[in-house]
Formats: C-alpha cells, sequence, structure tokens
C-alpha cells in the first residue's frame, strides 16, 4: 500500500504578544492511500492547524510533510499552488464560495485553471462532469443557482463537488459537517466516505462521534501531540454504525475526551 | 470604551482606514486649492487693474501734424473726460534693437519710454517700479521669456545714430502692453536715457490716458475730432488681453470641478463601502443590545477624527499645489493680498469634514432599517433570487479564469465600478479637451483666422512703419510690384499680399455712436480670405464684412447699410458678409480690395503675405529666399502667430503636459484606492482561491484585468464626450477670442492612442503595485468571506 502522507517531527509554533505557543509539538503519523482518518481532539488541541500544517496550507516551523514521496516543505509556493489545485482537495466548516458565481461555476473554477484541463473539448468534458457530481451529490437542479439561494448542506455538498472536480488524491475537511443539522451531517459524511470507497484518500477533522465513527482510523490530538490512534477499520454500512461509535466513544474516554 | 473600540477599528482595518485617509487629503486639497484659487485668480486682473491705474481709454497717436494740437484742445475745453495723462514713448523696430548680436524677437519692435508717471505702472514681483537708473532697462516678463534675457542680461537699442546698451535691470509685470495678445511690447528706461534717443530720431507716439464718468457721451465727443490714431482701446479690451490667463483660469476652473467631483464620488463609495464591510460587526453589536444611535455615534466619531486630521494635511498641501496651478499667473499678473484666500481654504477644509461626516451618517442610515440578523448576515435578506453574473464558466468557453472572474466581477456589480468610470473618464476629458484646443490653435484653420488665410510664407521687409502715412496703399503697391521683381530675379516666384489695417469709426445712423473699430484690408490681389463667412465677399467699392460680434453690437444685419469712416471720409456700406476673426478680440471690418480708402493713413501693416507660384518645393524655395534676402525674416503662418499673440501654443501644450502629470497622478490614486477597496473586500474569496491552489500571479491578473477593463471602459466613455463636448469647448475658449465656430482639431492618433496608451501605462503599475498585498493573503483571511 502506498504511504500518502507522512508527518515527521511536525511543530508550528505562534509568537504573540511575544509569548511563544507551541500549538504543534514533534507530531508523527503516516496515512494510507485510500484511508479515511479523523483527527480528533479537545478545543484547542491544535486538530486544524495540524489538518492546515500537512495540506501545505500554512507553514511549519519545524519537521517535514511528504505527500505521495514529495517534501512540501522544499518545494516552491507555484509548485505548492500546482499540488493544491491538482493533488489536493479542501472542505471547510464554513461553506467558503465565491459570492459571484452560481454553484457549477463554482464547483468547475479549479478544474478550469488547471494546466491537465486546457483545451476546449476538455472544458466540455468538465462541464459534463461537473454536472455528474452534482448529480450524485442531489444537487444537479441547484447548478445555476446563486449560493444563498440554497440551504448549508446543499452548499457544503457543492463544496465537496468543487473538492473532487479535479479528482485530487487526497481531500483534506476541516469539520465539515460543523455546521450543519443532523440529517445534512448525514448526508454530507455519506458522501464522503461513498468518495473514499472510490478511491480518494480523506483526512478530515471532526468534534462529532458519529462522524469520526464512520472512519478507518482515528488519530487523537491533546496539546499538539498524537496520543492515540484508533482503527476501527472500514465501515460497512449503517447497521454497523453504533457498535462503532460505541467503540469509539470508549476509546475516547479513555484517552480523556 | 467608544474611544477604544475606535482605536482598535483604526488600527485593525488600516488599509481601509488609510484609503479614507488618503481621499479626504485629496478632496480637501482639491477643494482648497481649486476654490481659493478661483477666488484669487477673479480678484487678480481687477486688483492688476486698480495697482496699474488703468484709464477709462487709451488713445495713441503720432506725435506728428495735427494730431497732438487737435486732441489737446478738445482736452482743455471738454468736460467729459475728468482726467488724463499724456506719455510721450518711442517705437523702436527690431532690427534696430540686438540681443548678443542678434536681433530681438518682437513682432512690431518694442514701444519705449520713461518710468511712467501717474498711472499705467509696472512692476516687479509686487513692487511698483519707480525709478530706473541710468543704462538700466525692464522689459515685460513674456518679452523677456521670448527671448531668453533675463535680469543682468545686456541690450542694445539704436536710434538715428545714438546706440545705448542697456542691461536689463527688471522683468516686469504690465497691465498696459504686458500681454502677448496686446500686439505692442513696452520697455522702460530712464528719462535720461530716453530724452537722448529721442532727440536722436524723433517723433514719437504720444499715448493719451483718458478717465471719465461717462464714457459713452465722452466717446460720441471723442469721434467728432480729426485726428490720426495709431490705435484706441478702452480698459475692457486690456481686460480681455490677458486672454492667455483667462483661459489658464478656465481650465483650471474645469480641473478642479473634475478633481472635487472625482473625490467627492470616491469619497462616499468608500464611506459606504466601508460601512456595509462592518455589517456584521453592527448586527452584533444591535444583538447585544447597543442601540442604533449609539452605533452611529461610533462611526460618526470615527470619521471625525479621521476627517479632521487628513483635512488639516489636505489644509496644509493646498498651499503648494495652488501654487503650482498658479504658477502662469503670478508670473504676469499682481496678485494682491490673500488673506481673505486662506479663511476660503480653512471653510473649504470644514466643508469636507462636514461632507465626511455627513456620508457617514448617510451610510449609517441603512443600519437603523436592519435588524440584528440582516446586518450580521451583512445586509443580505436571504431573499434575494435576481441573478448576478450574465457569464458562466460552463458556458462561456474561451475565457481564462482570471479573465471571466474579472468580467463576472464587474456584470454581478456594476454600481460598485460607477465611481471609477466617472473618475476616470473626467481625467480622460481634462487631457482630450485642451489636447483639441491645442491642436486647433495649431492648426491651418486658425491661422485663417488670425488673417493670414492662403500664406505659404509670411516676410517682415523691415520697414513696414514706412508705410504708416497718407496715401501708404500706393508706396504698398509700389513695393509689391518691386518685391516680386526682385524675388523673380532670385528664381522664386512669388504672388505678394500686404495685409495691413485703418482705424475706423463704424455707425448706423448717428455718428456720435460710432464704434471704433479696426478695418482690415489687402493690396495687391484679391480682398482678404474671410472664415466664418455668411453672406457674400465683399468685392465692390461700397461693400463690406464685419465680425458677427460688431454686428450685434451694432444691431445690424446682412444686407444693412452702415457708415464708416476712414481718417476724415465718411462713406456708406453695405454689409455683405458677416464673418469671424481671432484678431483684435473679434472685432473687426473688411474693406473689398476696391475700397475707396487708397488714400487714407494706415494704422498697421500686419503682414506682408506670399504664394508660390510652383506649389512643388515650397520649404526650398523659403530658403533660397533667406539665403538671397538675408535682412528680410520669414515666417511659416504658425511661427507668425507666436509672434501676433505670443506663444500661446506653447503656454496650452505646457498647459496639457501639466494636466496630464495631473490626471496620471490622480488617475493613479483614484485606482489605488479603489483596487486597495475592493482587495480588503474580496480577501476572503482570494483565500479560499489559493487553498484552492491557484496561484498569486493568477489571482494578481483577475484584480488587474478587473481595474483594466473598467479603466479602458471609462477610458472610451470619456474619448467620446470629449468628442460631443469639442464645440462646448470652442465656445467656452475660442468664442473669448472671436472664433466661436472654428472647427475644433482633432488629432486621432494624439487622442485616440497616444493619451490612452499614456492613461494605462500610468495606472497600470499603480493597479499592480495595490494588488501585490495578495501575496499576504493567507487562509486567516478566510473570516472576511461574507
Amino acid at each position: 500500500m502506498t504511504t500518502a502522507l507522512k508527518a515527521k517531527n511536525v511543530c508550528k509554533t505562534y509568537v504573540v504578544n511575544k509569548r511563544q505557543n507551541n500549538v504543534l509539538r514533534n507530531v508523527n503519523f503516516t496515512v494510507q492511500e485510500g484511508e479515511l482518518v479523523a483527527v480528533m481532539g479537545p478545543s484547542g488541541s491544535g486538530k486544524s492547524t495540524l489538518l492546515y500544517a500537512i495540506s501545505g496550507m500554512d507553514e511549519l516551523t519545524a519537521g517535514t510533510v511528504e505527500f505521495f514521496g514529495t517534501d512540501l516543505t522544499k518545494v516552491t509556493a507555484p509548485q505548492m499552488s500546482d499540488l493544491r489545485l491538482d493533488e489536493m482537495g479542501f472542505i471547510f466548516q464554513q461553506m467558503y464560495m465565491l459570492k459571484n458565481l452560481t454553484l457549477v461555476d463554482n464547483v468547475l473554477l479549479p478544474a478550469f485553471q488547471s494546466k491537465r484541463n486546457r483545451g476546449k473539448t476538455k472544458r466540455k468534458e468538465l462541464s459534463e462532469y461537473a454536472h455528474e457530481l452534482m448529480y450524485k451529490m442531489d444537487i444537479a437542479d441547484l447548478r445555476y443557482s446563486d449560493i444563498n439561494e440554497v440551504s448549508g448542506g446543499q452548499l457544503q455538498r457543492a463544496c465537496i463537488c468543487r473538492s473532487l472536480i479535479n479528482k485530487p488524491r487526497m481531500i483534506f475537511a476541516d469539520e465539515p459537517t460543523g455546521s450543519l443539522n443532523k440529517q445534512a451531517s448525514n448526508e454530507v459524511m455519506d458522501e464522503i466516505v461513498q468518495m473514499n470507497r472510490e478511491g480518494t484518500t480523506v483526512v478530515l477533522v471532526t468534534h462529532d462521534i458519529r462522524v469520526a465513527a464512520k472512519c478507518d482510523r482515528i488519530l487523537y490530538i491533546v496539546d499538539g501531540n498524537i496520543h492515540g490512534d484508533f482503527n476501527l477499520g472500514k465501515y460497512q454500512g449503517e447497521q454497523d454504525l453504533k457498535n462503532r461509535e460505541r467503540m469509539l466513544n470508549n476509546w475516547l474516554l479513555d484517552k480523556g475526551w | 470604551m467608544l474611544l477604544r473600540m475606535l482605536k482598535k477599528d483604526l488600527l485593525r482595518k488600516k488599509a481601509m482606514n488609510v484609503v479614507l485617509f488618503l481621499l479626504i487629503v485629496l478632496c480637501t486639497t482639491a477643494m482648497a486649492a481649486s476654490v481659493s484659487n478661483l477666488f484669487a485668480t477673479n480678484a487678480a486682473i481687477d486688483n492688476f487693474a486698480r495697482e496699474t491705474n488703468i484709464a477709462d481709454y487709451y488713445l495713441l497717436t503720432p506725435r506728428a501734424g495735427s494730431n497732438e494740437q487737435a486732441i489737446d484742445d478738445w482736452l482743455s475745453s471738454t468736460n467729459t473726460v475728468s482726467s488724463y495723462r499724456k506719455q510721450a514713448a518711442l517705437v523702436i523696430e527690431q532690427d534696430k534693437i540686438h540681443v548678443g548680436g542678434e536681433e530681438l524677437v518682437s513682432n512690431g519692435g518694442i514701444t519705449l519710454s520713461p518710468v511712467p508717471q501717474g498711472g499705467d505702472y509696472v512692476f516687479n514681483g509686487d513692487s511698483r517700479i519707480t525709478q530706473l537708473n541710468d543704462g538700466e532697462i525692464a522689459l515685460g516678463v513674456n518679452l523677456a521669456r521670448n527671448n531668453g534675457l533675463t535680469v543682468g542680461d545686456s541690450i542694445e537699442v539704436t536710434s538715428g545714430k545714438v546706440t545705448q546698451s542697456l542691461t536689463v535691470a527688471y522683468l516686469m509685470k504690465d497691465m498696459l502692453y504686458g500681454s502677448d495678445f496686446m500686439g505692442f511690447n513696452r520697455a522702460i528706461i530712464n528719462y535720461n536715457d530716453y530724452r537722448e534717443l529721442a532727440q536722436a530720431a524723433p517723433p514719437e507716439v504720444l499715448t493719451y490716458a483718458l478717465y471719465s464718468d461717462d464714457l459713452a457721451h465722452m466717446m460720441r465727443e471723442k469721434n467728432t475730432l480729426i485726428y490720426n490714431s495709431v490705435v484706441e482701446f478702452d480698459a475692457t479690451v486690456l481686460h480681455s488681453t490677458f486672454i492667455m490667463e483667462m483661459l489658464t483660469l478656465g481650465v483650471l476652473i474645469i480641473v478642479a470641478i473634475c478633481l472635487i467631483a472625482v473625490a467627492l464620488v470616491l469619497l462616499n463609495f468608500t464611506i459606504a463601502f466601508t460601512i456595509q464591510e462592518d455589517y456584521r460587526e453592527i448586527g452584533i453589536m444591535k444583538g447585544i443590545g447597543v442601540g442604533d444611535g449609539a452605533i452611529k455615534r461610533l462611526y460618526v466619531t470615527k470619521y471625525l477624527y479621521l476627517s479632521l486630521v487628513a483635512s488639516l494635511v489636505g489644509f496644509g498641501l493646498s498651499f503648494p499645489v495652488s501654487g503650482i496651478l498658479l504658477n502662469s499667473l503670478t508670473n504676469t499678473v499682481v496678485m494682491g493680498t490673500t488673506g481673505e484666500v486662506v479663511v476660503v481654504r480653512v471653510l473649504c477644509a470644514l466643508l469636507v469634514v462636514l461632507l465626511t461626516i455627513g456620508f457617514a451618517w448617510i451610510g449609517t442610515r441603512k443600519v437603523q432599517k436592519l435588524t440584528a440578523i440582516q446586518a450580521i448576515r451583512s445586509g443580505s435578506l436571504g431573499e434575494r433570487y435576481r441573478r448576478k453574473g450574465l457569464l458562466h464558466l460552463d458556458t462561456g468557453k474561451h475565457l481564462s479564469v482570471p479573465s471571466f472572474l474579472a468580467v463576472n466581477d464587474i456584470m454581478s456589480g456594476i454600481r460598485n465600478y460607477v465611481s471609477l468610470v466617472i473618475a476616470l473618464a473626467l481625467g480622460v476629458m481634462m487631457v482630450a479637451l485642451p489636447a483639441n484646443a491645442a491642436n486647433t490653435l495649431r492648426s491651418d484653420s486658425a491661422n485663417e483666422y488670425f488673417g493670414l488665410g492662403g500664406a505659404d510664407v509670411i516676410i517682415d521687409v523691415k520697414h513696414m512703419t514706412d508705410y504708416l502715412v497718407p496715401g501708404g496703399r500706393e508706396l504698398i503697391l509700389e513695393d509689391a510690384a518691386q518685391l516680386e521683381e526682385d524675388f523673380a530675379a532670385a528664381g522664386v516666384v512669388v504672388d505678394l499680399n500686404y495685409r495691413y489695417a485703418y482705424i475706423t469709426k463704424v455707425y448706423v445712423s448717428n455718428p456720435n455712436d460710432a464704434k471704433t473699430i479696426t478695418g482690415y484690408s489687402s493690396t495687391p490681389g484679391d480682398t482678404m480670405p474671410l472664415v466664418g463667412l455668411e453672406g457674400s465677399l465683399p468685392l465692390l467699392g461700397n461693400e463690406i464684412a464685419l465680425t458677427r460680434i460688431v454686428m450685434d453690437e451694432l444691431g445690424v444685419e446682412l444686407g444693412d447699410t452702415v457708415h464708416v469712416v476712414v481718417g476724415t471720409t465718411d462713406r456708406p456700406y453695405v454689409i455683405t458678409a458677416s464673418t469671424e476673426t481671432m484678431m483684435q478680440m473679434g472685432q473687426l471690418l473688411n474693406f473689398s480690395v476696391s475700397a475707396p480708402v487708397q488714400d487714407e493713413t494706415i494704422s498697421q501693416v500686419f503682414a506682408l503675405i506670399a504664394t508660390f507660384e510652383d506649389r512643388s518645393d515650397i520649404p526650398a524655395q523659403i530658403e533660397a529666399l533667406k539665403a538671397a534676402f538675408p535682412s528680410y525674416s520669414f515666417s511659416t503662418p504658425s511661427e507668425y502667430v507666436v509672434t501676433m499673440i505670443g506663444d500661446i501654443q506653447q503656454t496650452i501644450t505646457d498647459m496639457k503636459n501639466l494636466i496630464l502629470a495631473l490626471v496620471l497622478a490622480v488617475d493613479a490614486l483614484v485606482v489605488v484606492l479603489l483596487s486597495k477597496t475592493l482587495l480588503a473586500r474580496d480577501r476572503g474569496e482570494i483565500a479560499l482561491l489559493k487553498s484552492m491552489g491557484l496561484r498569486t500571479g493568477t489571482l494578481m491578473r483577475w484584480q488587474i484585468l478587473r481595474m483594466l477593463i473598467v479603466a479602458l471602459f471609462a477610458l472610451a466613455l470619456g474619448l467620446v464626450l470629449s468628442v460631443l463636448l469639442n464645440p462646448v469647448m470652442v465656445r467656452l475658449t475660442f468664442g473669448m477670442m472671436g472664433a466661436a465656430n472654428i472647427p475644433a482639431v482633432i488629432i486621432w492618433s494624439e487622442i485616440f492612442v497616444l493619451y490612452p496608451v499614456i492613461l494605462i501605462a500610468g495606472t497600470l503599475p499603480a493597479v499592480t503595485l495595490s494588488v501585490l498585498s495578495i501575496r499576504k493573503i493567507n487562509k486567516d483571511d478566510f473570516e472576511a468571506i461574507e
């Protein structure tokens, strides 16, 4: 199995008012290709900082991150941009979208920008692919809607479509269901599981045990350090969920959740 | 607490606050400098006339024959003239004045007189020149500039057998003859030097400066006198000879209005924009129970502090800016005291503060109408179903992502760009209209308006004053025939045509109501070509053409008969044509070639026009004439216009360049301000696009393209408007000079290629620099997404 991500001695320190704040302290872990990994931990433990650090969205204070063999600390800014455009997808807790574009245009934008997708024919194919993705996410009818005409769940599903449009090798998601109600949260998480089943590696940050229970592996982070790594195995479906939630809950309680 | 919030706000939103600060500074500077200049320039010419002690009427006559006696007798008996001055002067031809061995550049030489006493004073800076030492000369600012002379330079003046070497002691401001438009140049010397020169070569010219409480009555009396005058004019003509300054003033007013409009539009936009940016915080304040009044007070206090400091800075800057804008006027005019100007500037600065607070108050008015949650949702009610953009990525296959984003942004929020379009379009008009004016003045049409139509070259044979005698026309005919023969002997066949003038009095029925104007004629050949012609060219001896201005003043129309008095002869003439001219401020009469004025005294020969028979190589023929007749001077029509009215074209060109530089600076500032404003709004989306993998360069291209598209649209709009407004520009500028209908000349390559390229090339780096901060936007800016 290919190693998708390898974090080695990752440190991140902020200096605020001359006070040093070590948010990540020598974090080490790996993610294999095809895994669906959840990062959990109390508020302020460094979950989001870790996600931004390993995705190249933020600079490290020390350590290295290898993304499918490429050391992200050694690539130039344009190379990093290309990696993010073609190889990575991002889903945020807030459904960030460009307000002057329709849903489908928001989804298509990274695809049209990618150098891999130049040419008229390619653009037509991409439009069809965007429609296909939106159809799968059940938002095809809303593709020409303004972003403030749709619900939060529909918007987050559009964000997932956008993260998938360039067929990335890995998706990073920062509390993707954090702003959604239970039903919408379930729907979105099911989509993430589905895309993982189709081959996309996913690392997500969450507080929600129901969300984490659908993941293969849980990393528990406290005070900027990985305090536990729990392997739940592949999620098989709704019938398995209660049991996985119980197991995860017990493990988290052991860790001081 | 209010002050703490204010302090935090000023620091946290540094970029927007700096933008606002700069705008208020710009607005205050533009308003304070322009409005105070308006006051200063309006008062300046009047002040100059007062300081100079200008008379109501001037009459210049040769000190020969019975002229002096006739006028003196009348002055001693009349009670229509309250007081008068009489001053003698020498007219020294330009070939008798040398600077470093070269002839002085001055159309018609200079009028040399002793230091004026009792009036018509001259000034060094703002101080009156009351005496000069032996061997010193004071020259008019324009005359000195045209000859590259400065204080300390030496100048040689010859009168008869006497030659004096004089040192330039002052460059003087002279209301009487200081303007290029007057057609005379005055120099002042010490009385002893003057007496020596006058005794060497009389006769002199006498200047009568008449003061009257009833000018119309005085004119009726004077019109009954029999005398020959060189020129006559009243005080209003003196005011209007400062046409160049008035033109500069007119352009300054337009520039000022544009600047103020630009600054106010941007200020209003920016304040409304910054308050909208704060809707979320306003919503939170409302949510926790802070009252609308307190929220309004918070913003009004913020803008009050900001505008007070910025206005103070703008007030300070208005002094040097005003000085630069008034530079050309202060060189030639005694400006007078400026105490009230400072008060005007203070009032302008306070007005900007009030406007800023007013805009802030209006901007916060919407806050009252919004609920807390609506404010938190950035003013959105969640019920808008109107499509924003008309373009779609999945249907528009040809645009790159940055281009698509740029076009889509503009189409989604056209209102955001209105202020930029107005500001840039005004800027283009500010450049294009003076350029069109300069090109019109430099055109062949303008030369025709100066009576030089049909000329290949204008020749100065240096003895034009010989013709200023009774029956001078016969001398002109003889000389013209002789000159044509001489030129033919040198291998150049030319048709020569002298253009000259008589002082005439024109009336409809009552000789006492006669109007003194210059009557032009030409010999030999056809009637002088006329422009702006309505009716038929005067051909018969009893036919004349009058300018529309004169016809309106006399209340006559084509076909009417008027009486024209030349010398002592009064004859009826039929008006066959109305014309336009830029000579004599548009007040002119044209005789036909066969008009019975051949025995009268010519007052001025203003040009000897040459038209070459062989049209193949005119420059070579001019060079051949120059070589064969080195003592004559040869000018192109455009060069000759410069000698007639001064280098007005250069002044307009300088002004045009100054405006171009000013517009470039303002445009750069405007695009920087708007780019920064839009960037502050877009930083959340930029952070998002960066997270998606769009490179900084791509994002910069988006922002630059957006501004470029708007700038190009504004340029096109400004150019179209400037073409449409050309007739207004012509009426405003050339109308003052008597040519309200001169066809405006547009050099398309200059207006539609050169200036747009310069303006875009000037503003593009400003936009690029202002969007460089995209490099610093990162994930921390996500929260700025609405």
